[in-house]
């Protein structure tokens, strides 16, 4: 044998085992960045009106529901007893004001919503939960361009709380078309607009994939295009708000492998109102739907 | 001269050698493994300008064979070979999107083409020919609005008189991509579409409802459909975002469209015109098929 080329051989044998671990070492990386990127479950549990939230943590986390959300700070004992999260927690109000039709676009509401925003943030702060969801209010004859600039003052007043205490401040976008008439914040552009204007990581949107199907389309796009503003994400079935499933007209898997790849890290919540009697069975489908 | 011939001689060899690939792979889909429409509830077609390098004998083939039962926009000079092969032309060609009836000084040369394909139409058995409202170039709305109905107008008589629709195309104008969208082209609301088609107040003059180009003005495709049922001469289809295959790469969801489209009791055609970026276009479109026969 020669043993030039003996050695050779052997070098050359050690060079692929090295490359082969390197390679491993490499793809398993990937694979755990990938498993970091898996999206997150959650369910909004006013969809679940009569099970009670015991119930529902207890039947989620079997198949892989990691937070209930748009809780108040009543139910946080609960999913935390289950060691689940709450993804963005309800919204406060009084007498009316900061729900989804009388909210930040309104100059005479923000006194009482800095008080009662600044309660719900420390109530967060407290609990560990770092999302808190608003709203613009309905229009009521306001300009857009009035709105907008109104939401911003508002919101200004209450994000230096929310900066030190690490809370987002996510403001929902909703269709105007079908469930909230006359509702404000109900196009991607104007919600990004207003992000834009108060220039803090502590203001984001909520894309209701349901609510914007139904006011623009073109989700993907949407998504690929202005993910940076997007702090959460909801479901639904369109039309109707039901089972997400193949009854309805979107691709949500498709549409979860475009939030995957943006990089997302955080829930995407199920708020689709189940239609078929079992409705436990119709969240879990819903999950596995969105589990890519 | 020697550039020039090395150049053709090239095109020539590329073209040779698709020629060959697209019919090996008819032929592959040819001796089986395909799917054939069956159910009868959606009356599917091929448009034929996002399949090239498929020609149009390519694509008539493959819809018999998959059980398709028309192939669209193509011209006149086609239809006696579709009708050899059994198959419809649902919707004929006429003049371009480039033009259209939102400008007054295009009006004249619209109607000449519309009117000789609309008398081709009516003695061959095609139902339906496409017309555009052309680009904006600067018009407000209102008068863009008001040209494109009184141009519609102007056709309407001899659509009726004929017994032939006139399908309005909807286009997006948010895609500055080739082909897959138009910045500035006029009709791209599918409301305003429809304002313009009851002013003009004919049975025979309706839109064109392109899935691809809904979804990406709009969205609530079902909704919008159901809506406008009474409208829609036609319909188009392709994924989004891309304009590419129909299947679950992209965020429509075709099936319960296509439900919602049988349910409405519509009995004209869904298009096929989606660009395959999938090697096997075959394939791709074989696919479309099954997803599309609900």
């Amino acid at each position: 044998m020669n043993p030039l080329l003996s050695r050779r051989s052997t070098i050359a044998r050690a060079a692929v085992v090295i490359a082969t671990t390197a390679a491993l070492g490499h793809r398993l990386a990937a694979a755990d960045a990938a498993a970091k990127l898996k999206i997150n479950h959650s369910a909004c549990k006013w969809c679940y009106a009569k099970i009670p939230l015991d119930d529902l943590c207890a039947a989620g986390k079997q198949f892989g529901l990691q937070s209930v959300e748009l809780l108040e700070p009543s139910d946080f004992a609960t999913v935390k007893k289950h060691g689940l999260h709450c993804a963005m927690v309800s919204f406060p109000q009084r007498n009316g004001i900061g729900t989804i039709s009388k909210a930040f676009n309104r100059l005479e509401h923000h006194d009482t919503l800095v008080e009662i925003y600044s309660e719900r943030i420390k109530q967060c702060a407290d609990a560990g939960f770092k999302q808190l969801i608003c709203f613009s209010g309905n229009r009521a004859g306001l300009d857009d361009e009035t709105g907008l600039k109104n939401c911003a003052t508002g919101l200004k007043r209450i994000l230096p709380l929310a900066e030190k205490s690490g809370i987002t401040l996510v403001m929902e976008l909703l269709n105007s078309r079908v469930n909230h008439k006359d509702y404000q914040c109900d196009k991607s552009a104007w919600g990004v607009a207003l992000c834009k204007a108060i220039g803090s990581e502590r203001f984001k949107l909520l894309y209701d994939i349901y609510h914007m199907q139904i006011m623009e389309g073109d989700v993907i796009t949407t998504i690929q295009r202005d993910h940076q503003y997007f702090a959460h994400y909801h479901t639904g079935g369109v039309p109707g708000r039901n089972e997400i499933d193949d009854t309805q007209e979107l691709n949500y898997p498709a549409i979860m492998r475009a939030i995957q790849a943006t990089g997302y890290r955080g829930y995407v919540g199920q708020e689709f109102i189940p239609k078929r009697d079992d409705k436990i069975a119709s969240l879990k489908q819903g999950v596995q739907i969105c589990t890519i | 001269m020697k550039t020039s011939r090395r150049s053709a001689l090239k095109t020539a060899a590329a073209f040779a050698s698709a020629s060959v690939l697209t019919a090996s792979k008819i032929r592959a889909a040819e001796a089986g493994d395909h799917y054939v429409a069956k159910n009868g509830r959606i009356n599917q077609s091929f448009v034929t300008w996002n399949f090239r390098p498929l020609t149009i004998p390519d694509l008539a083939k493959l819809a018999v064979k998959f059980g398709v039962k028309s192939i669209e926009l193509v011209g006149p000079e086609h239809w006696p070979m579709l009708k050899e092969l059994g198959l419809k032309c649902a919707i004929a060609g006429s003049h371009g999107f480039a033009k259209g009836f939102a400008q007054p000084d295009q009006h004249a040369e619209c109607l000449k083409v519309l009117e000789q394909r609309i008398e081709q139409c009516a003695a061959h058995g095609v139902p339906t020919v496409i017309s555009f409202s052309g680009f904006r170039k600067g018009l407000t709305m209102d008068d863009a609005t008001k040209n494109t109905i009184a141009g519609l107008k102007k056709i309407a008589p001899f659509a009726e008189k004929h017994k032939v629709t006139v399908a309005l195309e909807m286009l997006n104008s948010k895609v500055n991509v080739e082909m897959k969208g138009h910045p500035d082209y006029f009709c791209d609301d599918m409301d305003l579409s429809v304002r313009i088609l009851k002013e003009v107040s004919s049975p025979y003059v309706k839109v064109l409802f392109d899935i691809y180009h809904v979804q990406i003005m709009h969205g609530d495709v079902i909704s919008r459909l159901r809506q406008y049922k009474d409208y829609i001469a036609h319909y188009h289809t392709a994924g989004n975002p891309g304009r590419a295959e129909i299947d679950d790469t992209q965020e429509i969801n075709y099936p319960p469209i296509m439900r919602a489209i049988a349910e409405t009791k519509y009995t004209g055609f869904v298009g096929q015109e989606f660009i395959p970026v999938q090697p096997d276009k075959v394939k791709s479109i074989n696919e479309s098929v099954r997803i599309c026969d609900v």
